[in-house]
């Protein structure tokens, strides 16, 4: 048994736009987004386009949500098929973050997504009333300020919060779990309902015979922890609804471990030169963060993932230089180290990179045998260019080949049309 | 095969020949140590086809034979032992040995000791003979400034060239570059110019015993073997031609001072304490002005600065290096005091001993930003 006597009660709330991309489309648009019908897609010319975001309408009598295609949605003249215009809702997103600083101060929020974030108002009952009132008020002028429907999830963590939001307040619109709840309403879900338990974890929980957050709070720590490692403690202490992360002062730059770039791409890559290219492509994103934040890094990490038809699978691996880098060169040279020991021709369908040991660079080291100066200079003058024309304005040759990713990712935000 | 010996004669032949023991898992046989007991020598050797060693001990030999046991549970095993009289026995049934010791006995499994792949015997095409306590020298003196980054193979080696009757030792990892020139005799052969890999050179100096007097080189273009009068160890050669050290070492400077070595080294390891990185790199700034060193370094901890007296010619000069690579250096130097060249910030330092000629090492700059 937990003692929640010892443990901190402070009122998060977790804040939910709800069907975000579709909510904001119906209201550029003078829709009603409770009740249209709309759905936003990544490319319309592209029959197996994927549905990004669809209005409660849409989920409720058609049963069409994000993760469908475009061939699943039913062609009716009410329903509205629109391409994602990611700009504009990242926008509205910052208009979000903003209004909630209008109820408590920066460090007690932590945006967490575009549509996601988490506000702590301790101590706020004598201006704003308690957490309920403070909930219902957001609620409101999210909806009277943006015309956007949002969900809250009260509890006394970050993880209760984000679990009673997902199971509760997206149909009530605000739910509360206080630790006394979580036997009632945290216990009887499925493994997969708890936040952080994904597909293959919730595979590997089932074969255990754990299917619900009550089994697995009943289940032996030693054994989750044999099993899973500091994670299975982890899985447990959630299973009871304890969670001890701090609940103020986020800051997304603050203490930055690494820079890391992925990418999904738009087909399988079999030929090992189109996959370089797109290794290289990332490493110059990632260079250029690192670079921008007057960082170098040591550890450089390559993961691939395989298509589904190679049964899936991938590897993840990390080489650690002895000097520090920002230079894209060298980073894209120790992914070559990695790519060359560890890919055996196999069908890639993303890539990630990631370049992490970070340092703040306050030196150089120079080199024998090649001139890192100038190497080093170099960069920060195609960073320069690209801020002043554009991040496609200066792309090295590979980018315009077949392989090439750039000349389109720079038309986009989050892997969808910015406009 | 029956043997009695004592643990110390069974550690002495583990320990030399375990660093060749294969990890890699893909032939399980490497992953042992290869034993025969043959005319009172108990012979050791393990390989994982890259490097090969084997030693040979004096035991008490009953029986002679040979067997293949799993290297990580062999050693753990001895080194727990007591301090007494240790039989070993084949034992054909479970194709493995018997180890009996005091009233207890012990049984482990191994592979047949004719499936273990034979250290062949090196068709040299040059042979060479060297003092123990030069190459000693010379391997300790070059080692450290090798790369491990596998990336550039070459770098991970050391430079092995003979010229008449001169030895130079040169390793780099592009930052610096160390040349060590060491005088042989009785040189018959002709010319040589080969990469030893840096790991094989850690070996040979770990199997060298200060009592003896003289180790044995012979190799060919694929391959080098190092001979004490127990130990073999043979090792293949890095393929690849390392770049003209010659070309990178400058000729003139603007600046030269004298200091003592003990001294500069102490204040460096002073500066270095604030290091805010786990692996010694920090930046540490020279400072030369009128006849006085002054020593800096800086972090989010602290800083220290230090100033020391040298000796001083040339210009004022301000130049910045990885504390890392100057510690690493005056460890290894071994004369009262130093040298040390300068051409400006941005070009590469050089220190030499200050008695001698022969050792040389060059380190690039960091450029602050």
């Amino acid at each position: 048994m937990v003692d929640y006597s010892l443990l901190p009660r402070h009122d998060v709330l977790c804040i939910d736009m709800k069907s975000f991309y579709a909510s904001c489309e119906c209201v550029l648009r003078g829709l009603d987004p409770l009740n249209a019908y709309l759905v936003v897609i990544g490319d319309r010319n592209y029959r197996g386009s994927i549905v990004l975001a669809s209005s409660p309408k849409m989920k409720k009598e058609y049963g069409i949500k994000t993760g469908n295609r475009l061939f699943e949605v039913p062609r009716d003249p009410k329903i509205h098929v629109v391409e994602a215009r990611m700009s504009l809702y990242l926008e509205q997103s910052l208009k979000i973050a903003r209004l909630l600083t209008e109820f408590a101060p920066p460090e007690t929020i932590h945006v967490y997504s575009v549509d996601e974030a988490w506000i702590c108002v301790d101590g706020m009952e004598r201006r704003l009333g308690n957490r309920w009132q403070i909930a219902q008020k957001i609620k409101d002028s999210i909806w009277e300020r943006f015309g956007l429907p949002a969900c809250i999830g009260i509890g006394p963590n970050k993880f209760l919060a984000k679990v009673i939001l997902d199971i509760e307040a997206k149909e009530t619109g605000i739910a509360e779990c206080r630790y006394e709840d979580v036997p009632v309403k945290l216990w009887p879900q499925p493994v997969q309902k708890i936040w952080g338990i994904g597909r293959r974890m919730k595979v590997r929980l089932n074969q255990m015979g754990i299917l619900t957050a009550g089994h697995l709070a009943h289940y032996p720590l030693e054994q989750l922890k044999k099993r899973f490692g500091v994670m299975g403690e982890q899985l447990y202490w959630h299973a009871w609804g304890v969670d001890l992360s701090p609940v103020t002062g986020y800051h997304p730059t603050k203490g930055q471990k690494g820079f890391g770039h992925g990418m999904t791409l738009l087909r399988d890559y079999k030929n090992r030169e189109e996959i370089k290219t797109v290794i290289l492509e990332l490493c110059e994103e990632v260079a250029r963060r690192a670079r921008e934040a007057k960082m170098a890094g040591r550890t450089v990490s390559l993961g691939l993932r395989f298509s589904d038809w190679e049964k899936g699978g991938g590897f993840f691996h990390s080489f650690t230089r002895r000097e520090p880098t920002n230079i894209t060169m060298e980073i894209y040279e120790s992914c070559l180290f990695l790519f060359n020991k560890y890919y055996q021709g196999e069908t890639v369908r993303q890539i990630h990179l990631s370049l992490t040991n970070l340092v703040p660079e306050r030196a150089i080291q120079l080199s024998l045998f090649e001139d890192r100066l100038k190497k080093h200079r170099l960069g920060f003058v195609v960073d320069e260019v690209r801020a002043k024309h554009g991040s496609a304005s200066l792309l090295r040759a590979p980018s315009y080949t077949a392989g090439g990713i750039m000349p389109e990712r720079a038309q986009k935000i989050g892997g969808h049309k910015a406009l | 095969m029956k043997i009695v010996a004592t643990k110390e004669n069974l550690l002495e032949g583990i320990n030399t020949v375990q660093k060749a023991v294969s990890h890699k898992n893909t032939i399980p046989i490497l992953e042992g140590i290869y034993l025969k007991a043959k005319n009172n020598f108990l012979y050791f050797a393990a390989t994982d086809l890259e490097i090969g060693i084997e030693c040979k001990v004096q035991v008490n030999v009953i029986e002679e034979g040979e067997i293949v046991l799993p290297a990580r549970h062999f050693s753990d095993l001895v080194r727990k032992l007591p301090n007494t009289k240790i039989t070993i026995t084949y034992l054909s049934d479970i194709l493995g040995v018997s180890i009996e010791y005091n009233e207890a006995q012990v049984h482990l499994k191994g592979w047949p000791g004719e499936e273990f792949p034979k250290i062949p015997d090196l068709e040299g095409n040059f042979q060479l003979e060297l003092h123990t306590s030069l190459l000693k020298n010379m391997i300790k003196q070059t080692l450290f400034a090798t790369s491990a980054d596998e990336n550039r193979p070459i770098f991970t080696g050391v430079l092995f060239e003979i010229n008449d009757n001169q030895l130079s030792m040169v390793s780099t990892d592009t930052h610096r570059l160390v040349l060590r020139i060491g005088k042989i005799n009785n040189n018959t052969e002709r010319n040589l110019n080969l990469i030893i890999p840096g790991k094989t050179l850690s070996e040979v100096h770990r199997i060298m015993k200060d009592d003896e007097d003289s180790i044995k080189i012979t190799g060919n273009n694929n391959q080098i073997a190092f001979q004490t009068q127990d130990t073999r160890i043979i090792s293949r050669i890095i393929e690849g031609k390392f770049p003209d050290y010659n070309q990178v070492i400058p000729t003139s400077y603007k600046t030269l001072i004298k200091v003592k070595t003990k001294d500069f080294q102490e204040t460096i390891e002073r500066a270095n304490l604030f290091s805010s990185e786990k692996d010694g790199t920090s930046i540490i700034k020279l400072s030369v002005k009128d006849s006085l060193l002054a020593v800096l370094s800086q972090s989010e901890m602290g800083k220290v600065e230090e100033k020391l007296p040298i000796y001083f010619e040339g210009d004022n000069i301000e130049i910045a290096f990885n504390a890392k690579y100057l510690l690493e250096v005056l460890k290894v130097i071994d004369s009262e005091d130093i040298n040390m060249t300068l051409s400006g910030p941005l070009n590469p330092g050089i220190i030499r001993p200050g008695n001698h000629n022969n050792y040389t090492y060059l380190l690039l700059p960091l450029r602050t930003v």
